[in-house]
């Protein structure tokens, strides 16, 4: 251990001595929770009582009992204390090892017992992370949610983002799909910008964590998640701040998300190991057709191509005789398991944390392998990270973070893309066909089948290593922060970091089983390509921070700084096509008339100047002042009454928040049942920036014309553009009831967000389709909840209970001209309209389906056709309605048909303790979302020789049938599968998310800490009446995308057997 | 306080069972099939019908019930039991024929009652082919129609249809037209079929391709089949119109007149031919629907008289109508013009290479046309343009199409003819013609010229021969230019 203490300082050292040279070094924050020494004062009241333990009833013995900066006081073995107050208004905090953290207002009483819950009790006392310091959270003015993670330990295979589903009450948290570590979308309180940010801003440590990806994937449906980089095993706590964050200024309009990483608790040597293995369970297939009911599928669908008899029964699929082909076309194939599989994870992870009075780390590595469930996919990712803590001298401490994490990853294509997804193919291949060459005899070759009759892609092709879709990524983040005490008052702090992010993705799709591409020139038979992202970004947050009593119960604090952030992001790609076989598979191997090179830069400036004001009186009333001035340089140079200097325009953007304790007012002494109570109000300004780098300046990019470059105007420059801001009101109640039995938090929000920004339609003449300009607005209101409850409190059987929910409604309140906005994504039609939320599904209804000719005729209805003809409709089609009556089916005759926003969301928690064994599950929820089901109106379209689920068997065929699934008509020329409310269906649902099971192992040796045994499962159950894989996916952060299921890679269950040992 | 964990676990299990039972649910409920008959084959569907259980019998014997349990699309039109009573036992006994006559009921895909508009044409597995309309299947009527099952359509009916024959079996088989029959039967000849032939060499001696053995074999072909329609083909369907010995002999004298040639036999066969050539026209033309001329697949008008139709027949290969006699017009469409154009020359003697030229007339139109200006000199022979034709004995009118856009004077021309390849001066002809200078004004400068009547003695090939004039010098130079000759048959 000597030796690693050793390497740890010459480390330090050369860290310091690196950072001296790129960034200011000042000092670095104070925990407020530690104040001034202890005052003497003559009029004091003394306070006596009995600390317990709240599950048993016992004395508890060496708790500190104080008075902050006046008194201490530790308990007897009877657990009985006594300790002067200063004043009737103060407030007495005990604390102990293992136990919770615990603050007591007097109320005019002189004996206080005490029961105290352990250190895992989610408590009204918890602390909280802020931007300047923990604060315990019955002091916190405005909204906060603080999540301990407690080292996750029984959730091995979740990122930060998917963890926190079901955690806060309010962050709507939506997994993205199946592939491992693509982790989740989060959404505070609804959509509060469309173009712009929708997620909350990270800080990591102090520093701002960039999580956003820079490029789009070469390989379709995948985005690169930055935030996977953080082992949810190294962070400590994640608090997230809803509306307290005008500190952040025009990044804080999305809430906050603090996260905290893992340090060292105290100087001794503790070494923590955990070991898991994992097995992935494949996901049960959707019903598609079999062969035989596919091949009558396809007798009737090729029969409306035009097909005469004779042509049909040509097809060499048609044939029963015995012959060559004969065993190649009578196969029954179940595509889906060939490209999914049940596979294995594993994850290693180490801890170290120790060392000495003047310095301490915590040093972690991890190794995570996760084989996914599509075949020939998985993630290797290696991840290590170093923390430590530095008291250089009596007024001068120091810290770093650094980490370095390193992932490789196989990929495959998502969406419902007919040459490449292994999902949408599996569904849609001709089940009579192989995977493999077949011989005249039946004998399967190990040779893989190549592109079929039908020129569809053979789905073993794209999940074999024929097909290269890799991504390898590392990120390098690293800080140094100080904190100089000027004064007992006074402290100067700084933190700089530094983040650099490569993504680097290889892609190669062979000629063999694939659907070749038809290029301009050329057809391209394979296809190589490669992209490198890369993201350097600095930052630095300096300021400094004042603290006064001003007499023993009132208490301001200050801090008054500038955060800079400089980034600078490129991403490169490079594409080219017919390469001289499948074995060449780099980019320089192919055909140079047909590469393309293509890419952006991006580069952009944040300064950030706050103010923030902490005023408690009385320990009961709290009010804090935030204010910042922030200038960016994606801000236009003429915004219109904007603060101006020196011709840099800045976004001023105040809060105010003020609570008020009633719980510590004296005439609540004779209530016992409250143990707290608090209201709070909270009012701000915050802004969202994410308005494109370039947006408000005029650019040009380059433009291949008959093969020589030349500039065209890239945009509109918009110089009045300027940031979204969001106005929030939020009033709560925070209390807690039966000594912290039950504790509930309700909050009630509006969220107005003005100058939203839109793409905004302009006239063809410009050249353009449209402008970016602040002409939006939006609102959101809502309610949410979170209760907790002990159920059982006794020494060996612990039952805690906790539901989040939240409810949330989403307004467009300005649009320009009032007009609607239709956006079209994945084949779904989006409505955005002044008064209604942002993106509803814009569709036809549907009434059944036309038993017969006579029936349609006499519904006299015409159906205007893609090539804008009337045609009337027949006996098998679509009832559409006419809903404005004019007797014409077209895009008039839409209307609202969904909304994909949940009515309420939330999670579900149980936690059973029983002596060694523990119980964890936790259950998320999701109600009263419409979900567009692309997959199967795919899958039930009946338009071309794709195969389709069992319910396309009740089809139409006859006059007179009765059915609700039209006929199969080749191409669907009547669009009876367009966007309609037959592809609507209710998303709702309820989802074991994860359960563990967990059991201390008793241990003599004096070796070994501790040893946990843990039997862990994620998804095991989904209730839900969708028609799909799973009811949760997001194909990406957008507004329009919410809802659309486009065959992503799935969501599977899992289960994992770990241990973890102690040193 | 366990109570309430029992409580927990118990509704915890409840959930999950329900839960299961729920998400399979939703995909069973979606996926029911409405309609019970369609989880069954067309075979099941047959045999659970009492009413069909003689036919059921008969698919059962021919292997037919293994086909409509397989997964492909049929439409069956089952005869009902007493349909099938009277069925010809030597047809119930012969395997192939029973194959025959219970293929003659199913076709591939489905075929719905709401389909024929008003009537279709369907292939029967057996080959032929038969007719549905919405309420009867050949000569039967519906009796219960468009009972859709898993793979297909069952329609059941209540007249057994026996397979038609195709036009040259009927043909083969009708008494009154055999001499029709005979004509044609006897213009099959052997042919070696060298398609896929591997060839070895050329025989330097015959000058013949020479086949590896076993490659090429002998096939029967007839030229009229080949060269006018395929009377045994399923694939199309024809109107055919045959004629009675009577009429046959009857248009063999009427044409024989203009197939004058010196041996009598090759007159006989052409006269024969012309007589037979004309009788196919491509689709079936119902006796009530017959248009008033029908365009034999040979291009020529035919009229059909009603009075005339002796027997009218449907075929599986369409209608054959047997007549006593045919209407068309003689000259001009039976015996039709002879249009000679001029720039497909045959051969051409002319001081320089002739221009070919694509020209406009004056309406607009455009024509092609060759010409072989100054010509300053007039060998003998002369200067001449040959071209290759066939005519028949008989008399034709002769117009010609010249322009002469290149001289302000007239020019002449002579065109004569003759039944060998050799051009003399003394041939007979229409002799020297001018042709004016072209004017747009003038129609008689661009237009067809008459030129006289000519009679040919044999049918046959025949050379015309475009001669320039005599006495050509650099001072008066002649020339040839010609559009087109026209040759129409006047009689």
């Amino acid at each position: 251990m000597y030796i690693l203490k050793r390497s740890v300082k010459k480390l330090l050292i050369s860290g310091l001595v690196f950072s001296a040279g790129s960034a200011p070094l000042l000092a670095q924050q104070a925990d407020t929770l530690e104040r001034n020494p202890v005052v003497k004062n003559a009029q004091t009241i003394q306070i006596s009582g009995t600390v317990t333990e709240a599950s048993t009833g016992r004395p508890l013995p060496g708790i500190n009992v104080t008075v902050s900066g006046f008194s201490a006081a530790l308990t007897d073995e009877n657990g009985n204390y006594k300790i002067n107050v200063p004043h009737q208004a103060g407030v007495i905090l005990f604390s102990g090892s293992g136990y919770q953290l615990k603050e007591a207002a007097l109320k005019g009483r002189t004996t206080i017992n005490m029961a105290l819950y352990e250190d895992t009790f989610s408590s009204v006392y918890d602390k909280a992370a802020l931007p300047h310091g923990t604060m315990l959270k019955n002091r916190i003015p405005y909204s906060v949610v603080s999540v301990s993670t407690n080292g996750a330990w029984n959730r091995p295979m979740e990122t930060p983002d998917s963890y926190l589903q079901g955690k806060a009450a309010g962050l709507d948290v939506i997994r993205r799909s199946g592939t491992s570590d693509i982790g989740a979308d989060m959404y505070l309180r609804g959509y509060n910008s469309i173009y712009g940010a929708k997620q909350p801003l990270i800080v990591v440590d102090g520093v701002i964590y960039d999580n956003n990806s820079y490029g789009s994937s070469l390989i379709a449906g995948h985005q690169n998640n930055p935030l996977a980089n953080i082992d949810l095993k190294d962070i400590d706590n994640i608090t997230l701040i809803k509306d307290g964050s005008s500190t952040y200024g025009t990044r804080g309009g999305n809430g906050v998300l603090l996260i905290t990483t893992g340090r060292a608790k105290d100087v001794a040597t503790r070494l923590d190991f955990a070991a898991y293995g994992g097995y992935n369970f494949n996901i049960s297939p959707l019903p598609v057709m079999q062969a035989d009911n596919y091949r009558i599928y396809l007798s009737d669908i090729l029969k409306t191509r035009g097909l005469t008899d004779a042509q049909i029964q040509a097809q060499p699929y048609m044939s029963d005789e015995a012959g060559p082909d004969y065993y190649t076309f009578h196969q029954n194939t179940g595509w889906q398991n060939t490209v999914s599989n049940s596979s294995a994870s594993q994850n290693y992870y180490l801890k170290v944390t120790g060392g000495d009075d003047i310095a301490t780390y915590a040093l972690s590595l991890g190794l995570l392998d996760d084989q996914g469930i599509i075949r020939n996919t998985g993630l290797t990712r290696y991840q290590t990270r170093f923390n430590g803590n530095l008291n250089l001298s009596a007024k001068l401490k120091a810290n770093v973070n650094l980490a370095f994490t390193r992932s490789e990853q196989d990929l495959n294509h998502q969406g419902l893309n007919s040459m490449l997804s292994p999902v949408y193919l599996s569904l849609t291949k001709a089940p009579f066909l192989s995977p493999n060459e077949v011989s005249e005899t039946g004998v399967r070759s190990p040779n893989l089948s190549d592109v079929d009759v039908f020129g569809i892609s053979n789905p073993a092709v794209v999940v074999s290593q024929n097909l290269q879709a890799a991504n390898s990524s590392y990120r390098f983040a690293g800080s140094f922060g100080f904190n100089y005490l000027l004064s007992k008052k006074m402290s100067l702090n700084t933190i700089a970091g530094v983040t650099f992010n490569k993504v680097r993705e290889n892609s190669f799709i062979p000629n063999l089983g694939i659907t070749s591409d038809t290029l301009a020139t050329a057809i391209g038979y394979n296809q190589a390509a490669a992209s490198v992202q890369r993201l350097f970004s600095v930052y630095n947050d300096t300021w400094l921070s004042y603290n006064h009593n001003l007499n023993a119960n009132n208490n301001l604090s200050a801090n008054a700084g500038v955060r800079f952030n400089s980034s600078d992001a490129e991403y490169d790609s490079g594409l080219s096509y017919n390469t001289a076989s499948d074995d060449f598979i780099t980019l320089g191997g192919g055909q140079s008339a047909l590469r393309t090179v293509g890419g952006s830069l991006g580069k952009w400036n944040w300064l950030n100047t706050y103010l923030n004001v902490n005023y408690s009186a009385q320990n009961k009333y709290f009010i804090t002042f935030d204010i910042a001035a922030d200038a960016s340089s994606r801000f236009g140079t003429e915004i219109p009454d904007a603060l101006s200097i020196g011709g840099v325009n800045f976004a001023i953007l105040p809060s105010v928040a003020a609570s008020w304790l009633v719980s510590s007012e004296d005439f609540m002494a004779d209530m016992p049942f409250i143990e707290s109570l608090k209201l709070r109000a909270s009012y701000g300004l915050a802004g969202n920036d994410e308005i494109g780098n370039y947006s408000a300046k005029t650019y040009y990019t380059s433009q291949n014309f008959l093969g020589r470059f030349g500039l065209v105007r890239g945009n509109i420059g918009n110089p009045e553009l300027k940031w979204e801001t969001n106005t929030r009101f939020n009033a709560g109640i925070d209390a807690a009831f039966l000594k912290e039995r039950l504790s509930l938090s309700v909050d009630f929000y509006r969220n107005q967000i003005s100058d939203m920004i839109i793409y905004e339609p302009v006239y063809t003449s410009t050249g353009f389709r449209y402008a970016v300009t602040n002409s939006g607005g939006m609102r959101n209101t809502g309610v949410e909840l979170a209760v907790n409850g002990r159920l059982l409190n006794r020494e060996n059987l612990k039952w805690d209970m906790g539901l989040v929910m939240a409810s949330n409604k989403n307004r467009i309140t300005r649009l320009p001209d009032n007009a609607d906005l239709v956006t079209d994504f994945g084949g779904a039609y989006i409505l955005s309209r002044n008064g209604e939320a942002a993106n509803l599904f814009y569709g036809y209804q549907t009434n059944g389906v036309y038993a017969s000719d006579a029936e349609a005729a006499a519904s006299g209805l015409l159906n205007k056709t893609a090539d804008g003809n009337y045609v009337p409709f027949s006996g098998g089609d679509i009832r559409f309605v006419d809903l404005n009556h004019d007797d014409i089916i077209d895009e008039n005759d839409r209307k609202v048909i969904g909304n994909p926003n949940p009515k309420l969301t939330g999670g579900y928690s149980n936690r059973l303790t029983y002596k060694r064994w523990g119980l964890d599950a936790l259950f998320t929820f999701s109600v009263g979302n419409d979900i567009y089901n692309g997959v199967r109106a795919s899958l039930e379209s009946m338009s071309g020789v794709q195969n389709q689920t069992e319910n396309v068997m009740n089809r139409w065929r006859a006059n007179g049938q009765v059915t609700d699934v039209p006929k199969a008509v080749w191409g669907d020329p009547m669009r009876n599968s367009r966007f309609s409310d037959r592809w609507i269906e209710d998303g709702s649902y309820l989802r074991l998310r994860s359960l563990s099971v967990t059991y201390n192992v008793p241990l003599r040796s004096q070796f070994i800490r501790n040893a946990t045994v843990y039997a862990l499962a994620e998804n095991l159950l989904t209730f839900s009446r969708y028609l799909g894989y799973d009811p949760e996916f997001n194909a990406n952060s957008g507004v329009f995308s919410r809802g659309v299921d486009i065959g992503m890679n799935p969501q599977f269950k899992s289960m994992q057997l770990g241990v973890r040992i102690g040193l | 306080m366990s109570n309430l964990k029992k409580r927990f676990i118990i509704w915890t299990c409840l959930l999950a069972v329900l839960s299961f039972a729920s998400c399979q649910d939703a995909w069973k409920e979606h996926n029911e099939l409405k309609i019970q008959a369609l989880d069954k084959t067309l075979t099941e569907q047959i045999s659970s019908d009492a009413k069909l259980s003689t036919f059921y019998s008969y698919l059962v014997k021919t292997g037919y019930d293994k086909v409509l349990a397989s997964s492909k699309a049929y439409t069956v039109w089952a005869p009902v039991n007493d349909a099938l009573k009277d069925l010809d036992v030597s047809i119930v006994n012969d395997e192939a024929r029973l194959k025959a006559f219970v293929g003659n009921h199913i076709s591939n895909q489905s075929y719905f009652t709401s389909m024929p508009k008003p009537s279709l044409i369907i292939r029967a597995l057996n080959g032929k082919n038969v007719r549905f309309t919405s309420s009867k299947f050949e000569d039967g009527a519906i009796v219960d129609a468009d009972l859709y099952v898993k793979n297909g359509v069952l329609h059941t009916v209540n007249t057994a249809s026996l397979p038609r024959p195709n036009a040259w079996e009927f043909l083969q088989s009708s008494t009154a037209a055999s001499k029709q029959y005979e004509f044609i039967a006897a213009l099959e000849r052997t042919e070696i079929d060298t398609t896929n032939g591997v060839r070895l060499y050329t025989d330097p001696v015959t000058g013949k391709t020479v086949f590896q053995d076993g490659t090429t074999f002998p096939v029967q072909r007839n030229i009229y089949f080949q060269r006018i329609s395929d009377l045994s083909s399923e694939d199309s369907l024809i109107t055919c119109i045959i004629l009675t010995d009577a009429a046959f002999e009857q248009e063999k004298a009427k044409l024989s007149p203009y197939y004058t040639v010196d041996d009598p036999l090759l007159a006989d066969t052409l006269a024969k031919w012309s007589a037979v050539r004309d009788l196919v026209i491509n689709g079936v033309f119902e006796i009530d629907d017959l248009p008033d001329s029908l365009t034999s697949v040979t291009g020529v008008q035919v009229h059909l008289d009603k009075s005339a139709i002796v027997e009218t027949r449907l075929l599986s290969n369409g209608i054959a109508y047997v007549v006593n006699s045919v209407g068309y017009k003689l000259l001009e469409n039976k015996i039709p013009a002879v249009i000679v154009q001029g720039e497909m020359t045959d051969s051409i003697r002319a001081p320089r290479t002739p221009l070919i030229k694509i020209q406009k007339n004056p309406n607009g139109s455009l024509y092609t046309h060759i010409q072989s200006p100054d010509i300053t000199s007039s060998p003998s022979p002369l200067y001449h343009y040959r071209y290759k034709t066939s005519v028949h004995s008989t008399k034709y009118a002769v117009y010609w199409r010249s322009i002469n856009d290149f001289y302000s004077t007239p020019f002449s021309m002579a065109l004569s003819f003759s039944g060998t390849s050799k051009y003399t001066a003394d041939l007979p002809g229409l002799g020297y013609h001018e042709v004016p200078p072209y004017d747009p004004d003038k129609p008689s400068t661009f237009g067809e010229v008459y030129l006289g009547e000519i009679t040919f003695e044999h049918y046959g090939n025949l050379y015309a021969f475009l001669a320039s004039s005599l006495g050509a010098s650099s001072a008066a130079p002649t020339a040839l230019s010609l559009d087109y000759i026209k040759l129409v048959p006047v009689n």
